[in-house]
């Protein structure tokens, strides 16, 4: 009965989210994201003698799509939720569906997983098919990538929808809180774009942490999945440690494991309850 | 009709930061059509909104069916049908599916006949069944939503200013659904409106709001019983002087001349009506009419807020 009307609810939600344009210039924008971002096997080949040093660059190159994929959820994945919320809020669409026996955690769950749940099925495909197509030849790395892809996206995507969240529910007004969660996102994003590597041979201490942004931490918890470790990290900057002792060259897969899933339900849980215990709704 | 107190408020106060919404408001919601009278800003989409556990009182209680409005809201939601201000529907659906959905999670499923014939008796005609609510004007939306607030026959429907997107004539003619099928199927009603006039003619008890308080409570007989003072207008010549005259009288309450009439508040009928000839004659004037000013709901509304 419960489980009927949720995904009859469900649909209603994902046909609203997803209507005409929005599903067609997300796919885009990824398609594009995933083009640009997937090294041709030619040019790794060309490039490395050693089979270490080409596995290396080939899983480099695997988890440089993810990074790059990354920028079209976060984007969507901000604007959707921050929208889907503030704009039922504004328009009175949640005190309309509030008005028939749905629970408002049934309402929660629903809104959060029709933004979430396409766009982690969307760059599941994407990786698995592009580092496919480009990697014919390594299935065992296409399999892998694939397998880890999935938790690695729905977690960070978590993330993001929970903060969005939180804009939405408190700045209540659909414009402002679509703006400030896409702002949000960007700066959480930002640390991603910088290599720790060339940060932290350019003495840039805080490089070091930035391995704990959720993001950037989902990345780096993704490249020791598939066992990549960049090469050159047993140099000593002047005046520096070595960077092997850097956190994201030193932590193992676990504490990021742990820390993504922390990320990933710091804003969600407490957002989920607040939506059914406190929040009001007088629009 | 029965008098069965279904929901009441106690002393329920409801602030929006600064705003007090909902001062200390007690009132009861009867079997029947009950009216929520307010000019806007009284507070009576608060109301609403409190009874169905979107929004949660500072202070005070609030029941619908013995159900705790903000606890126990599921509850209530499963028996109150309601029909906001506001109207959100899933504009890229047809009304009917949109019916569907919410007939679904509502009552666990609904035939589409039975819908269509709820379609049909709010008047959306049969060509916009299944068109996108994307396309529809205000007043077929004001349809929609009323449907929609009928589905599942619910016990009270909850309509806050359910006319405001009508024309005179369909507002007249949605009224008359409502009695019917308070009649037919003893569905109650709650029907906020600042229009008086119109909920004069169909509601049993009226519930009159200002500011986050009640005025007033019951039907409006019994309402009109409490307002002390009865309105005369009275046709004499010549006029100034049979006014100066009763201005001397100690019942009457307030005085004035409109046109060639005078308009008398009187406290004390009976003393009105023994005094007046005798005075008429004191002054060698003739009266021509004299006539007792029927109360009606604005008339009492305006005397309860006065008194305040
Ligand atoms: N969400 C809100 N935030 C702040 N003030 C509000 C809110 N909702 C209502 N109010 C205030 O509460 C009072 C009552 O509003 P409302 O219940 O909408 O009145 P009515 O429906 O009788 O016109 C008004 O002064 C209004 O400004
Ligand atoms: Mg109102």
């Amino acid at each position: 009965m419960s489980v009927k009307m949720g995904l009859a609810l469900l649909k209603a939600e994902l046909e609203k989210v997803w209507s005409r344009p929005i599903l067609e210039i997300t796919v885009a924008l990824m398609a594009v994201m995933t083009i640009f971002s997937v090294r041709p096997l030619t040019e790794i080949v060309s490039h490395s003698e050693f089979s270490t040093a080409f596995q290396s660059a080939l899983t480099g190159s695997v988890s440089a799509t993810v990074a790059s994929l990354m920028l079209p959820w976060v984007i969507m994945c901000g604007v959707l939720m921050s929208l889907s919320f503030a704009r039922d809020y504004e328009q009175g669409m949640m005190q309309s569906l509030l008005s028939v026996p749905v629970s408002r955690k049934l309402l929660f769950t629903v809104k959060f997983v029709a933004v979430i749940l396409p766009l982690t099925l969307l760059s599941w495909f994407f990786t698995t098919f592009f580092v496919g197509i480009t990697f014919y030849s390594s299935p065992w790395l296409v399999l892998q990538l694939s397998f880890f892809a999935l938790p690695v996206s729905l977690l960070s995507l978590m993330f993001c929808g929970g903060i969005s969240v939180l804009i939405a529910l408190t700045i209540k007004r659909t414009i402002p809180a679509v703006l400030t969660a896409l702002l949000a996102n960007l700066f959480f994003w930002f640390p991603t774009t910088i290599r720790t590597q060339h940060a932290l041979m350019e003495g840039a201490g805080y490089a070091n942490y930035l391995c704990l942004t959720p993001y950037k931490g989902a990345l780096v918890f993704l490249d020791k999945l598939l066992g990549i470790a960049p090469m050159g990290i047993d140099i000593v900057p002047v005046g520096g440690s070595s960077l092997a002792d850097a956190l994201e060259y030193s932590l193992p897969a676990g504490s990021f494991a742990v820390l993504l899933v922390f990320y990933a339900f710091i804003f969600a849980i407490p957002m989920f309850v607040y939506f059914y215990r406190r929040f009001e709704i007088c629009e | 009709m029965g008098c069965e107190v279904i929901g009441e408020f106690k002393a329920v106060t409801k602030r929006f930061g600064a705003t007090t919404a909902l001062d200390g408001l007690s009132l009861k919601i009867s079997q029947g059509i009950n009216g929520l009278i307010g000019p806007n800003g009284a507070g009576k989409t608060t109301a609403i909104r409190l009874s169905l556990g979107l929004i949660k009182p500072n202070a005070g209680k609030a029941e619908l069916f013995g159900f705790d409005c903000w606890n126990d809201s599921c509850a209530i939601r499963r028996k109150v049908g309601v029909l906001y201000e506001k109207l959100a529907f899933y504009d890229h659906l047809s009304g009917l599916e949109q019916l569907k959905l919410m007939a679904k999670l509502k009552s666990g499923s609904e035939s589409s006949v039975e819908l269509k014939e709820l379609l049909r008796l709010v008047e959306l005609d049969d060509a916009a069944h299944d068109r996108r609510i994307g396309g529809y004007s205000a007043g077929m939306r004001q349809r929609l939503g009323l449907a929609q607030a009928l589905l599942g026959n619910p016990e009270l429907v909850l309509l806050d200013e359910p006319t405001s997107n009508l024309d005179p004539l369909n507002r007249a003619k949605i009224l008359e659904l409502i009695t019917s099928l308070n009649k037919e199927k003893n569905t109650s009603f709650l029907i906020s409106s600042h229009i008086l006039p119109e909920l004069e003619k169909v509601c049993d008890t009226f519930i009159l709001m200002d500011k986050g308080k009640l005025l007033r409570q019951g039907s409006l007989e019994q309402m009109i019983d409490k307002t002390f003072t009865t309105k005369f207008t009275v046709k004499a010549q010549p006029i100034k002087q049979v006014a100066a005259l009763l201005k001397g009288e100690e019942y009457i309450e307030d005085l004035s001349i409109v046109e060639d009439s005078l308009h008398v508040t009187v406290r004390d009928v009976g003393l009105f009506k023994q005094r007046l000839p005798l005075l008429i004659g004191q002054a060698g004037a003739s009266l021509d009419e004299v006539k007792m000013v029927r109360s009606n709901l604005k008339s009492v509304f305006k005397s309860a807020v006065e008194e305040v």
